[in-house]
């Protein structure tokens, strides 16, 4: 599915030179659910974004279903992203101006499809929220927003969901809510989940764990999923 | 608060340098043009003012003749004997031509007693009749040296003179710029045609002396006019006051964009640091201390840009004056030497920019005031900053302020309706109130526009319907960028009106007032000599083959005797004029009865701003002052008059010379048979143009140097108001990328969920187009308002009567700058929305 080779990524901070990254490879099969775990500024967020193509790295390769995306131009990226892959952020980025259901959309408006109705439905009905589909972002709890964030992700059926600390800003029961609907989506849709958090029982709801540490990784575990 | 300035607000400023920019573009201008007003104002008033004492050296009064036809020389010996008078010292003054290329201002003069009046350094004398001396700058220019001879343009034609001495460039010898120089008095009154008769007399008083210039009147009876002898810069003044009023009204809207500018930098600066701030109250800043950080930090931005400001005023104070140079040359005989820069203008520049800036800084810096500390530990979810409150009561005052407006407008572009009313007052109040009424409804406007912006944004697609939901999330600073448009183009458009309007005016006026097929003068426009040209000229001229007729024509100025109006004397010989041309009247008779009634019965014309100015009409009679006495002259006709900006008093030559007994000509219209214009203008010009400096002006011609000389004058006021136009435009880009900044997150996760860069840029030119739209369709709406009661202030106020003409190419203008060029300079913000690293963007800060 994602396949990173020898990746580095270096950020220019001031007159410093700040390596994220260092020589990283990885290999994220179809159908997994990898967590990635490590203290901040281990690079995990650099890692995902990477792999998002919402950044190019200094040195190396990221190749998504055996395309390699320095290739690619805007448009294909975008595309991709549009398409291929979903975002679920720890701070839900939700578009405050739009309603519940057209933040869902909004993927698919961005594409310019029309009859975005169905999907948008099968997807709040998903994630448990078709009765809250009209509530702007303010009328919605935290837990709510996270949701809308996810049904936003699943909307275009992606083959890799991206999530960046999805339970960091919820309190341990509604995260624990949100962790099992991504497990579940997870193992339904047979969708490939690369997930950063630095919470060690959120990552033990993955099939697999790599530690980073000072930009590199530090541990790879296979787990038995005992959430499952 | 420095070290802390230096540690928060200044790595902060620094690191904003193209926002940093437009804000101080914002003050920058403004300041400019009001520093610009500033210099150019004391520059010219200090240039005429120390050439009138040049020119007029010791004198408490100088005496001038009624319509420049002359003193006699008998009123010098009487005044020289009355008590208290210690000279009175008489003068020849005449602009002319030496050595075929410069012109200079030559003054005929008594060599005994000038120096009683006037101070001069020179070497040699002048004693022949023939004698010249001339500045050593102007001996320079023309590279001669005593003893050289010189060729002097005369009414006789070019006459030799011979360089009999040289003054220095220094008290009197500084005259005119230095292209100056001196002939004998007598010589003067033989070559320039005074017939025993002098243009000034400068008094010189005794040194316990109080005569007044009133007792020294009734001495001078009708003979002329007493006046000190800067009392012209009154006229100075006035005219400066028109430029200074449009120049003012630039440098206002300039500034109002600033404020915008800086309130919309200093908001943004805010929302960036928050936490920043919010940490500076956790550590224990006051409330008081975060409001003089972020003044601080404005009265910084004011100084500076007041301080480049300043320096660009003073650029601009240039041009401006090389601007009015023609204007100054033509009416004044005067050009403003060196601009005058004093610590005054700095000050005023700088506290003008600081407290625009502290001003605008205000609402932020009270913002950053009222951050919680807390807010420094606790995270930041995307905020909906849409706005709530409908503004009723704001909406409702701004219904009625316009409707009033409206009425006000009305009554005053259709005095009919009402009568016995201050129009001018009317007028002004009405399109204040217009302006007001609509910057109070705009807030509301803008949501609308917001919904509007959904139909005509459709085609942009989904990018479409956020770019018109943006527009009414901050609603405050879209009001405030699209009244600084509004605004912008309102006066572009009010300004073009007036201007595209007179032009027709004036091109209807020479079309039927300047009949002749050629004009033969020595000096066009006041440029170059005002020498005469001889009869025995004029009588040749008419018998050229092919020349139908030859008219004289007098043209020169008068002040009319207690009223304080000083208007220009045309005289013209009536059988002729109505042979090649017709006046354009306003109140009276036909042009033909009009202008028989003036060359049978000695009536005169009056032109529309003479009327408005001395209040009289047809039938009413009018006191001139001639050197025969006062006389009393019917008004037969109101006319149109495009020719002069004083306004004319329009007169038979034959009458002119019983009274004023002055047969000088400065100019000969002439009508030839068909097709013979060109032989005809060739055969004066080679037979007289080497010799007597004569040239020659076809209708066409003419015609060309007349628009030109009116889009010239219109020039600076119509770049002021394109400046205008395009700083409010400026304004437009500072408010996208100020936006763009604001909404970084939200960008970044159009961009995490597919959006293309492309599809950014068309977002943010939709918004971008929306305002341009809003500010283009209500600045011409009201743009062709302001033209229309602009147009007809002119008549109210000055007496030029305009018909309104749509300003076409202005609008063509803003409709270019609004719906082509905001959506194309979206380009830069949407540039920098894209720059952004899309990582960081969406990583929590």
């Amino acid at each position: 599915m994602i396949r990173i080779e020898e990746v580095s990524k270096e950020y220019q901070r001031g007159t410093q030179v700040v390596r994220a990254l260092n020589d990283v490879s990885l290999e994220v099969q179809p159908g997994e659910f990898l967590s990635i775990m490590g203290p901040s500024g281990s690079g995990k967020s650099t890692l995902l974004h990477l792999a998002g193509g919402l950044d190019m790295p200094s040195s190396g390769e990221v190749y998504f279903e055996g395309r390699a995306l320095s290739v690619m131009k805007d448009r294909e990226i975008s595309e991709l992203r549009r398409n291929r892959i979903g975002f679920v952020f720890q701070f839900f980025n939700l578009l405050p101006t739009l309603t519940a259901e057209e933040n869902v959309a909004l993927p698919l408006l961005l594409g310019n499809r029309r009859d975005v109705d169905t999907d948008v439905d099968r997807v709040l009905a998903m994630v448990g929220l078709s009765g809250r589909k009209r509530h702007k972002p303010d009328q919605l709890s935290g837990g709510e927003m996270q949701r809308v964030g996810i049904a936003r992700a699943l909307v275009c059926n992606p083959a890799l969901l991206l999530a960046d600390e999805p339970t960091g800003n919820l309190d341990s029961k509604t995260g624990e809510e949100i962790l099992t609907l991504l497990r579940e989506t997870n193992q339904e849709l047979n969708l490939t989940v690369i997930m950063v958090t630095h919470d060690p029982k959120a990552a033990a709801y993955g099939d697999r764990i790599i530690t980073l540490r000072d930009g590199r990784i530090a541990e790879d575990l296979k787990v038995g999923n005992g959430h499952a | 608060m420095l070290k802390l300035m230096r540690g928060f607000s200044w790595p902060h400023l620094k690191s904003r340098k193209g926002r940093l920019f437009l804000t101080l573009m914002g003050i920058m201008l403004g300041v400019a043009i009001f520093s610009s007003i500033s210099v150019v104002n004391r520059s010219t008033l200090e240039s005429y003012y120390q050439l009138m004492d040049q020119m007029s050296g010791r004198a408490s009064y100088q005496i001038v003749s009624h319509g420049n036809s002359g003193l006699p020389e008998e009123l010098v010996f009487e005044l020289g004997s009355v008590e208290g008078i210690e000279a009175a010292i008489p003068t020849v003054r005449n602009h002319s031509i030496i050595d075929g290329e410069a012109n200079i201002l030559v003054y005929g003069v008594d060599w005994e007693l000038d120096g009683l009046v006037r101070d001069y350094e020179y070497v040699g004398k002048l004693s022949g009749n023939r004698d010249i001396l001339l500045t050593e700058s102007l001996a320079n220019l023309l590279d001669v040296r005593i003893g050289d001879g010189v060729s002097l343009l005369t009414v006789n034609g070019f006459e030799e003179f011979y360089v009999s001495g040289l003054m220095s460039d220094k008290g009197a010898g500084r005259t005119n710029l230095g292209l100056f120089a001196i002939i004998p008095l007598e010589s003067a009154q033989e070559v320039f045609q005074r017939n025993d008769k002098y243009d000034v007399i400068d008094i010189v008083l005794q040194r316990d002396s109080s005569l007044s210039a009133e007792e020294i009147q009734v001495m001078v009876g009708s003979l002329g006019l007493v006046e000190r002898p800067a009392s012209r810069g009154k006229d100075v003044e006035s005219m400066l006051a028109g430029l200074q009023f449009l120049l003012g009204l630039a440098g206002s809207i300039a500034l109002f964009v600033g404020v915008f500018l800086v309130y919309n930098n200093m908001s943004v600066s805010v929302q960036e640091r928050r936490k920043e701030i919010a940490l500076l109250r956790s550590l224990g800043m006051t409330r008081g201390g975060v409001l003089s950080l972020i003044l601080s930090e404005a009265v910084i931005i004011g100084l500076l840009g007041s301080f480049l400001g300043f320096a660009l005023g003073v650029i601009l104070a240039g041009t401006v004056a090389s601007g009015l140079s023609s204007t100054l040359l033509s009416m004044w005989r005067f050009n403003i030497g060196e601009l005058s820069v004093n610590s005054f203008d700095i000050m005023v520049a700088l506290g003008l920019g600081t407290t625009v800036a502290i001003l605008a800084a205000f609402f932020p810096a009270k913002r950053a005031m009222d951050i919680s500390p807390v807010e420094a530990y606790i995270g930041d979810p995307l905020s909906v900053d849409v706005e709530t409150g409908d503004g009723g009561l704001r909406s409702f005052s701004g219904v009625i302020v316009f409707l009033i407006g409206c009425l006000l407008l009305l009554a005053f572009l259709f005095p009919e309706v009402l009568e016995g009313y201050n129009g001018e007052v009317l007028g002004s109040i009405g399109v204040g109130l217009l302006l007001l009424g609509t910057l109070l409804l705009l807030p509301k406007m803008i949501r609308g526009l917001s919904r509007v912006g959904r139909v005509v944004l459709r085609p942009l697609g989904f990018y479409g319907r956020l770019a018109a939901d943006n527009l009414g999330r901050n609603i405050g600073r879209t009001t405030a960028t699209v009244a600084a448009l509004v605004i912008a183009v309102t006066m572009l458009l009010g300004m073009s009106a007036m201007s595209v309007s007179y032009q027709k005016e004036v091109e209807k006026w020479v079309d039927s007032n300047i009949g002749w097929d050629m004009l033969v003068t020595s000096s066009w426009f006041g440029l170059g000599s005002d020498v005469g040209i001889s009869p025995e000229i004029v009588g040749e001229l008419s018998e050229i083959e092919g020349v139908i007729l030859a008219s004289p024509e007098r043209f020169t100025s008068i002040v009319l005797p207690e009223m304080d109006v000083t208007a220009s004397l045309q005289v013209f010989d009536m059988r002729d004029f109505g042979q090649f041309a017709e006046f354009t009247v306003q109140e009276g008779p036909d042009s033909e009865t009009l202008i028989k009634e003036l060359h049978e019965n000695g009536s005169i014309a009056i032109s529309t701003q003479v009327a408005m100015r001395i209040g009289l009409g047809v039938g009413d009679h009018l006191l001139l002052p001639t050197p025969q006495g006062e006389q009393w002259f019917r008004i037969a006709g109101v006319v149109s008059d495009f020719g002069t900006g004083m306004g004319s008093i329009y007169m038979d030559r034959g009458e002119y010379i019983r009274y004023w007994q002055d047969e000088r000509v400065d100019a000969v219209a002439i009508n030839v048979e068909d097709g013979r214009v060109d032989e005809v203008a060739h055969m004066i010009e080679s037979r007289w143009g080497q010799s007597h400096n004569l040239s020659v002006k076809t209708h066409g011609e003419f015609r060309a140097d007349v628009d030109a000389l009116v889009a010239e004058s219109f020039l600076l006021t119509d770049s002021m108001a394109m400046l205008a136009l395009l700083v409010g435009a400026l304004g437009v880009v500072n408010t996208l990328l100020i936006a763009v900044l604001e909404r970084r997150r939200e960008l970044a996760i159009l961009r995490a969920t597919g959006a293309t860069k492309r599809n950014i840029y068309w977002m943010v030119a939709g918004e971008s187009l929306m305002m341009g739209l809003a500010g283009v369709i209500l600045g011409i709406v009201l743009g062709s308002l302001v033209g229309m009661s602009m147009v007809a202030a002119t008549f109210v106020s000055s007496g030029v009567l305009l018909e309104f003409w749509w300003p076409i190419e202005a609008m063509v203008n803003a409709v270019v700058v609004g719906l082509l060029l905001l959506p194309l300079i979206a380009y830069i913000p949407a540039r920098i929305a894209n720059r952004d690293v899309l990582s960081e963007s969406l990583r929590f800060e």
